[in-house]
């Protein structure tokens, strides 16, 4: 998180008018939620959209994107969900945050089976 | 520094036509600086796949690469009408004026990744747009684009169905469709120049004879 917070500082205007608090709390859920599932890579950053996107790297071929959205005339923020295998996404999906954060639950454990059918 | 005279279009160009020839190539996007990796996943950074809005990913603006070389990157427009011309779509036969001095700048901090015309050209990504049952497949495609300042400006666009991707979706149709190009751009930037072939452009494909 401290990576992030400090991309978030230093390209703070791609987020003009919304509060760091708000931005941090929905970044650190999402990391959390995909720090849960032992991923090799994990990485948070600031997009020029007004979006965070936090990226889940398992093994050499599942990658996620989970991209979030901040708009000052949204009280619950939009996300959306990208899901890659070898580079090609299975799956893409959008929502609000809460929604989006279940369906990555939902659809992780099963794409594992399929990566790591030894587990 | 004069601006380079390779980059321009001549009135004795045509445009370059689709051909299966061009999945041989490769195309170079400029970012305006040179540390774009994220150390962490090893992919560039989102600010640096697109440096505004992502409605630049309906049309994303890359070069050809082989006439049009690295160091071209460092090349950025200055702000104001003269931009304008240079950025807007050039036609076959048009004569071009040539940049003056004070129409660019030769940026001292830039950087670039590439793209492999024969990895994203077609590429076949299934979709979900509720709205849009009769569409499963988004497809990306390539085709030259070229503008007054650069003759080897190319784009990379994408339709669903027929129709190019900025007809009428709603907004969230639009974050979720504009994000899934993003990670597709994402996962298939190529940073490493070593990978990159020298493979010069026949003439024959823009030149009139």
């Amino acid at each position: 998180m401290r990576l992030f917070e400090n991309r978030l500082e230093a390209d703070r205007a791609f987020l003009e008018g919304i509060e760091t608090s708000k931005i941090t709390a929905y970044c650190s859920n999402s990391v959390e939620v995909m720090a849960a599932f032992l991923p090799t890579r994990l990485s948070a950053d600031v997009s020029p959209d007004a979006s965070i996107v936090v990226q889940a790297f398992y093994g050499d071929a599942l990658r996620v994107f989970w991209e979030t959205f901040f708009d000052a005339e949204e009280d619950v923020a939009y996300s959306t969900l990208n899901i890659t295998l070898h580079k090609k996404v299975v799956i893409s999906e959008g929502g609000q945050f809460d929604e989006v954060k279940k369906r990555f639950v939902e659809l992780l454990s099963p794409l594992f089976k399929v990566i790591f059918p030894y587990l | 520094m004069a601006y380079p005279e390779h980059l321009l279009p001549q009135a004795t160009f045509h445009s370059i036509a689709w051909q299966t020839s061009l999945c041989d190539y490769f195309l170079l996007r400029s970012t305006p600086e040179k540390d774009i990796l994220d150390p962490d996943t090893q992919l560039v950074r989102d600010k640096f796949i697109t440096t505004g809005s992502r409605e630049q990913l309906t049309d994303y603006s890359t070069n050809l690469y082989g006439v049009y070389r690295s160091p071209d990157a460092a090349l950025e427009w200055v702000q104001g009408e003269r931009k304008l011309y240079f950025t807007s779509p050039w036609h076959e036969g048009d004569q071009v004026e040539m940049p003056a001095d004070e129409d660019f700048i030769q940026r001292e901090d830039f950087g670039f990744f590439f793209y492999s015309v024969r990895v994203i050209h077609n590429f076949p990504q299934p979709i979900q747009i509720p709205r849009m049952h009769t569409h499963t497949k988004a497809r990306c495609y390539v085709c030259h684009t070229p503008v007054n300042g650069n003759f080897w400006h190319f784009s990379v666009r994408w339709k669903v169905g027929n129709e190019d991707i900025e007809t009428a979706l709603s907004k969230n149709e639009r974050r979720n469709l504009l994000s899934l190009v993003k990670t597709f751009l994402k996962n298939h930037a190529i940073l490493f120049t070593s990978s990159i072939p020298d493979t010069p452009v026949p003439t024959a494909w823009y030149r009139e004879t």
